[in-house]
């Protein structure tokens, strides 16, 4: 990930998104306030008006109009400048008090504009009243006033803009850190896409959001990597293992090419055959392992007795062992063993694991194969006292291809005991081996059908 | 026998063509689906081979649109995929047996005829006879030159199953499939154990073998010497 545009992060979005809500209704707010403060003040200037005129109203009742003149030009110039306006006309008009000579205005509260008819730079509220036959008109200037509300105007105009350049700050910082966060997890993203699979994203221990997806995405990846691994693997052993015998056809026909004699070259042509059968056999049981782990299978399971399934397996191999000098025993529980299964795979996997124990141990060995009820389950383990498996190898046998090196020189393809556990995968089934000492012991436990299953 | 064959691969259709022919069959070769569904109609072979991927119509349309116009002609189905529900598919969709390539020319011609020769449901028999050995399929009992032969059900089948394909070779794997539901290489020796546990019961006590195995390709029950 390069820079980008500062405007693009989706951190910077959301504090610009966030600062602007919050500078709103705070400029809303400041609105109101602003409203109010403005109000508060007019009543104030009012108060003082009315203030002014009821003083100097009271001074002409209690000695006329010259004590209404005194009053007037005693405070007059006593006031700074001309903050405060009179004029007090008598009944002709004509102007007997006051620094100023105002007209035209209505009676009670009124505005006077500046410049009006007067040389002041501010606004006045007025107050025109009756003085007996004389007319009194009280002013005082809005100047303070205004400049009360211009600095408050000010101080709400600075407080926003501190708001917003913090909400701007805050959004920059924001998108620092996510943007470091960000472009550690796209240039491991980089490196996965470009093959290097055992890379992980960094995952703090805060666990926030975008930690709980790396972990996600590291499970996922781990999986990958093992899936993929798993297929180098296998193309390698692929070629490997078929590289022998395809090796040993070519050699066979080779010889056969200069024989003379047709019995030889029969002879020949018929070893190359059951090489190339073994070949064809490999690949029918690599695809079947493939498409069985493609769960591409689950359309044909039915519920079927466990029992019915082992017995009849049994009768088949039962023969098979005595006639090969190895023994196989039979052990059912009691009661039906119902699992939900395909039962072609099954009898595949059952088949495959005889075979097995059979193949890989000396004549006279004991097998026995047990199916008892497990856990709401079935389970089943087919047990010999053969040499078995040595520990470290027993998982690996699972794998495709996997072969014991003693086993290197019999039959098969390594590939009976990937099949069933393929097998088992796609029936949930957990497989086992351990121990039996002697031996080898194979358990496999099916889960119970699942409820409303067929 | 008149065979019908639907193969697209030059090599395959020519290698089963001569094949078949050496062995005294006529055959007529198409090489793509709509053709061959188009010979497969007149109802004029005695068997349709057909593989599964042919272009213009695939082997399995082919074989149900041939089965929804009433033709009974038996199919065999040639094919390579070997996956595990292609042959039930296969068989579903109204062939009558599958076989996986690749394969011996000797399982093919097993396979075809006996699947030629398969009587037909309405004419089956109680009894089989092959030679001195006599089945009762009412009663599942079979005797030898009068002695009763104690047989377990699986080899009463496989003894029956060879029977009515009397002087047929059944291969190891139409044994497999017909006897053990066996869709599969069971990498041991089953066919090979039960044939020897069955001889040992209705050939060994008795003057001569009825049941032969044919090298490589399977066994076969009959009463020539």
């Amino acid at each position: 990930m390069r820079g980008g545009s500062f405007f693009k992060s989706t951190a910077v979005r959301l504090a610009i998104i966030y600062s602007s809500l919050f500078v709103v209704s705070y400029l809303g707010a400041n609105v109101v306030a602003y409203q109010m403060v403005l109000a508060y003040l007019d009543d104030r200037l009012d108060a003082a008006v009315m203030e002014r005129y009821r003083e100097i109203e009271a001074t002409f009742r209690a000695r006329g109009v010259s004590g209404a003149i005194d009053m007037i030009n005693s405070h007059g110039p006593a006031i700074r400048g001309q903050e405060t306006i009179y004029t007090l006309r008598d009944r002709t008009g004509g102007v007997i008090a006051g620094n100023a000579a105002i007209s035209g205005v209505p009676s009670g509260f009124s505005d006077l504009a500046p410049d009006d008819q007067h040389d002041a730079s501010t606004s006045y509220k007025l107050f025109r009243g009756q003085l007996g036959d004389n007319d009194l008109i009280v002013g005082i200037s809005e100047g303070d006033t205004d400049q009360l509300a211009r600095i408050v105007l000010v101080s709400f105009g600075w407080t926003t803009a501190i708001v917003f350049a913090v909400g701007l700050g805050g959004a920059a910082v924001l998108r620092y850190r996510s943007r470091n966060r960000i472009f550690a997890l796209s240039q491991t993203a980089h490196a996965i896409g470009h093959g290097e699979l055992s890379k992980r994203l960094p995952v703090s221990p805060r666990m926030d959001e975008i930690d709980v997806l790396s972990s996600e995405v590291n499970v996922a990846l781990t999986r990958l990597e093992a899936s993929v691994i798993a297929l180098k693997q296998v193309t390698t052993d692929i070629a490997h293992d078929l590289k022998t015998p395809i090796g040993r056809t070519f050699l066979v026909l080779d010889d056969a090419l200069h024989r003379e004699d047709m019995d030889e070259v029969k002879g020949a042509v018929g070893a190359a055959l059951q090489e190339l059968a073994a070949i064809a056999s490999t690949f029918d049981a690599l695809l079947r392992i493939a498409q069985i782990e493609a769960r591409s299978r689950t359309a044909h399971f039915r519920l079927v007795d466990f029992g019915d399934l082992v017995r009849d397996i049994y009768e088949i191999y039962e023969v098979t062992a005595s006639e090969e000098g190895h023994e196989l025993h039979l052990k059912l529980g009691d009661g039906d063993c119902w699992i939900s299964c395909d039962p072609d795979l099954i009898r595949q996997m059952l088949a495959n694991l005889l075979a097995n124990s059979m193949r890989h141990t000396p004549a006279g060995t004991r097998t026995s194969l047990e199916l008892s009820p497990h856990a709401g389950g079935v389970a089943l383990s087919v047990s010999d006292n053969g040499p078995g498996i040595p520990e470290p190898e027993r998982r690996r046998v699972l794998e495709r291809f996997y072969r014991l090196e003693k086993s290197r020189t019999t039959v098969g393809s390594g590939l009976g005991l990937s099949l069933v556990k393929a097998i088992c995968d796609l029936h949930d089934a957990r497989i086992e081996l351990s121990d039996n000492s002697p031996g080898l012991r194979v358990r496999v436990t099916f889960p119970a059908p699942r409820q409303g299953s067929l | 026998m008149k065979i019908l064959l639907i193969e697209d691969d030059e090599k395959t259709g020519g290698y089963v063509v001569k094949g078949l022919a050496s062995a005294g069959h006529v055959v007529d070769w198409v090489r793509d689906g709509r053709d061959g569904l188009a010979a497969g109609l007149d109802a004029s072979h005695d068997i349709v081979v057909v593989d599964r991927m042919v272009p213009a119509l695939d082997g399995l349309t082919i074989v149900k649109t041939l089965r929804a116009a009433s033709v009974r002609t038996p199919v065999l189905f040639l094919t390579s995929m070997s996956g595990v529900d292609d042959r039930v598919e296969g068989l579903e969709s109204g062939g009558d047996d599958y076989l996986v390539k690749p394969f011996a020319f000797s399982e093919l011609t097993a396979r075809i005829n006996a699947l030629v020769r398969r009587p037909p449901i309405a004419t089956e028999k109680t009894r089989l006879r092959v030679g001195d050995l006599e089945m009762d399929l009412v009663k599942r009992t079979a005797e030898r030159a009068g002695t009763l032969l104690d047989l377990l059900p699986r080899e009463f089948s496989l003894l029956e199953l060879l029977m009515r394909n009397e002087g047929r070779v059944l291969t190891k794997t139409m044994l497999l499939e017909r006897i053990w539901n066996f869709n599969f290489d069971p990498q041991s020796s089953v066919v090979e154990t039960h044939i020897s546990r069955l001889r040992a019961k209705i050939d060994k006590p008795f003057d001569f073998p009825l049941l032969h195995t044919v090298r490589n390709i399977g066994y076969s029950l009959h009463a020539r010497r």
